[in-house]
C-alpha cells in the first residue's frame, strides 16, 4: 500500500526544514508537502524577531502602549510560553532571550518579566512594561507541530518533519532518529525510536566558536556553558522545544516540569554528567 | 540500553546498517524533476547561457549578498509554448562543511516563486576518494532513509546552511534585478 516516499527540504525559520512523507499516490503526498511547508513559512511570517511585519515585532514595538491583535497561533504560542514560565519560577522566559533590544522610537530598554505579558483574550496582548520578547526558543517546535497537523489533516499514513533537530513524526510504526554527540558532530551517539512523538535537542557543539549566546539562563544572565546536548521527547514538538531549555540549565529540578507534561529526557553520554552531579 | 515503560520512544543500541544509497549524500530532486514538480504545465525549458563579468560580479557582491561561488550560473527559461512562465535557476552554497544545491524558481515579475534544495552532500566529492578523509568515517552508518537528523538537521549545521542559501538567494534576486531592468 505505501508506495512512494516524498522527501524535500527548505531554508526556512533560519534552518533546514525537511518533510517526509509516505503514501500511495504520489501526487496527493506532493499537495500534503507542500501544505506542510506552508504552515512552516506562516509561522516564520508570524514570530520572526527580525521581520518587522511579523506579529512579535509589532507587539516589541507596541503592545507596552497598547493591546494588540495577533494571530491565533502567535497567542497559543505566548500563552504556552507563559504557562512555563509560570511553571519554572522564570527558569523559562520569552522576555530574556535576547539581552539587546531593538531600538525603537520612545521605548527604552527594560528589565521586566513575563510577569509585564498580559494575555486578554480574543487574542490580545499587551505588555505591562516596555519589553522585549523572542519566540525562538519555541517556534521552531511550534512549526513542526503545525506541519504535523496539516500532514494528519490530509491523513498521510507515516510522515516525519525536521527543523533543524527539532522533529516530530506520525505513523503506524515507530521511526529511527540519531542523535549527534556534541563534541564530535560527525560521529552518531544515541538512536531512538520514535513513535508518535516529537524530539528536540539543544546543545553546544559548533556555538563556542560563534557570537551567538546559545541558552541564557533568565535568573542570573547566564550563558549556558556546558560542553552537552540536551534532549528531550514529547508528544509536540513545541513542548520538547521549551523543555530543553529548562533542563539544560536546571537538570536536576526539570523533572517536577517533564513530568507535567509527560516527556522524558534522552540519556547521552556527555549528560551523564549532570546525572552525576544531582545525586 | 534503557527501558521505559513509555511506548513511545525507547533506545536502540546502534548497529550498523548497511545501504545502496550513496554514503554522504541526500537527494531531494534532481534538477529535471525540480523544473517539472516546479513549473508543471511547462513545455520547454530552455536554457540561458550566463556567464557574469568579473565586473557584474563585483558590483553585485558591493551591493552586500556575499560571494558567488562560481561565475556560471545555471539559469533556465520555463516557457508553456511562447510563453514565459518564469525562471529556473540552480546555485551552490556551502554549509557548514557541505555543499548544497538548491534551485530558485523566479516569476516573471522578478518576485520568488519557489526555493527547493536539490542535494546536500558532506563534501564536494573529490574529499571521499581521499582514504585519509574517509577515515574519519569508519564507525559512520550510512542509510538516509532511516537516519533523520543526520545530514542536514544537526543545530548549528542548519543554521549556517539556511543562512548561506537565503544569501544566495538575495544574489541572484539583485542580479535579476539588474537584467530585467
Amino acid at each position: 500500500m505505501s508506495n512512494f516516499t516524498v522527501r524535500r527540504a527548505k531554508p526556512i525559520l533560519g534552518t533546514i526544514v525537511e518533510i517526509g512523507a509516505v503514501g500511495a499516490n504520489q501526487e496527493y503526498l506532493q499537495l500534503a508537502v507542500s501544505q506542510a511547508f506552508e504552515s512552516i513559512y506562516r509561522v516564520e511570517k508570524l514570530m520572526s524577531y527580525f521581520d518587522q511585519n511579523s506579529d512579535v515585532s509589532c507587539l516589541n514595538h507596541r503592545a507596552w502602549l497598547q493591546p494588540l491583535q495577533v494571530h491565533a497561533w502567535t497567542y497559543a504560542v505566548i500563552e504556552f510560553a507563559k504557562q512555563l514560565s509560570s511553571l519554572s519560577y522564570g527558569l523559562f522566559d520569552i522576555s530574556k532571550v535576547r539581552t539587546t533590544h531593538n531600538t525603537v522610537p520612545g521605548k527604552t530598554s527594560f528589565k521586566g518579566s513575563y510577569f509585564d505579558i498580559q494575555l486578554l483574550g480574543d487574542n490580545y496582548v499587551a505588555f505591562a512594561n516596555p519589553i522585549t520578547i523572542d519566540l525562538g526558543g519555541i517556534a521552531k517546535g511550534f512549526a513542526v507541530d503545525k506541519a504535523i497537523d496539516v500532514l494528519e489533516e490530509y491523513k498521510i499514513e507515516s510522515a516525519t518533519v525536521n527543523a533543524g533537530g527539532d522533529m516530530r513524526v506520525i505513523g503506524v510504526k515507530p521511526i529511527t532518529v540519531c542523535i549527534r554527540d556534541p563534541i564530535e558532530p560527525r560521529r552518531d551517539f544515541k538512536q531512538v525510536e520514535l513513535h508518535n512523538a516529537a524530539l528536540a535537542t539543544s546543545a553546544n557543539y559548533y556555538r563556542r566558536n560563534n557570537d551567538r549566546k546559545g541558552i541564557i539562563n533568565p535568573l542570573t544572565a547566564q550563558s549556558w556553558l556546558a560542553d552537552a546536548s540536551v534532549t528531550v521527547v514529547a508528544r509536540e514538538c513545541m513542548v520538547a522545544d521549551a523543555l530543553t531549555k529548562i533542563v539544560a540549565l536546571n537538570p536536576c529540578g526539570a523533572q517536577r516540569i517533564l513530568d507535567i507534561y509527560g516527556a522524558e529526557i534522552i540519556e547521552n553520554g556527555r549528560f551523564e554528567q549532570y546525572d552525576a552531579a544531582c545525586r | 540500553m534503557k527501558m521505559t515503560d513509555k511506548a513511545w520512544f525507547w533506545l536502540t543500541p546502534p548497529a550498523i546498517i548497511i545501504s545502496a544509497n550513496a554514503a554522504y549524500a541526500v537527494q531531494y530532486f534532481s534538477v529535471e524533476e525540480a523544473q517539472k514538480f516546479i513549473f508543471q504545465g511547462a513545455t520547454t525549458f530552455e536554457k540561458w547561457e550566463f556567464h557574469l563579468s568579473t565586473e557584474a560580479i563585483n558590483k553585485i557582491e558591493a551591493l552586500g549578498a556575499g560571494r558567488f561561488e562560481s561565475t556560471q550560473l545555471s539559469i533556465w527559461k520555463a516557457k508553456y509554448n511562447n510563453e514565459l512562465l518564469g525562471y529556473f535557476i540552480v546555485d551552490e552554497v556551502y554549509g557548514k562543511h557541505e555543499l548544497i544545491t538548491y534551485a530558485l524558481a523566479i516569476n516573471p515579475d522578478g518576485s520568488v516563486k519557489q526555493v527547493e534544495i536539490l542535494e546536500y552532500r558532506e563534501t564536494r566529492g573529490d574529499e571521499i576518494r581521499d582514504l585519509a578523509w574517509r577515515k574519519q568515517f569508519v564507525n559512520k552508518k550510512a542509510d538516509n532513509d532511516l537516519k533523520l537528523g543526520k545530514d542536514i538537521l544537526n543545530i548549528s549545521g542548519a543554521t549556517i546552511s539556511c543562512k548561506h542559501i537565503t544569501e544566495g538567494i538575495k544574489r541572484i534576486l539583485i542580479l535579476f534585478d539588474q537584467i530585467l531592468k
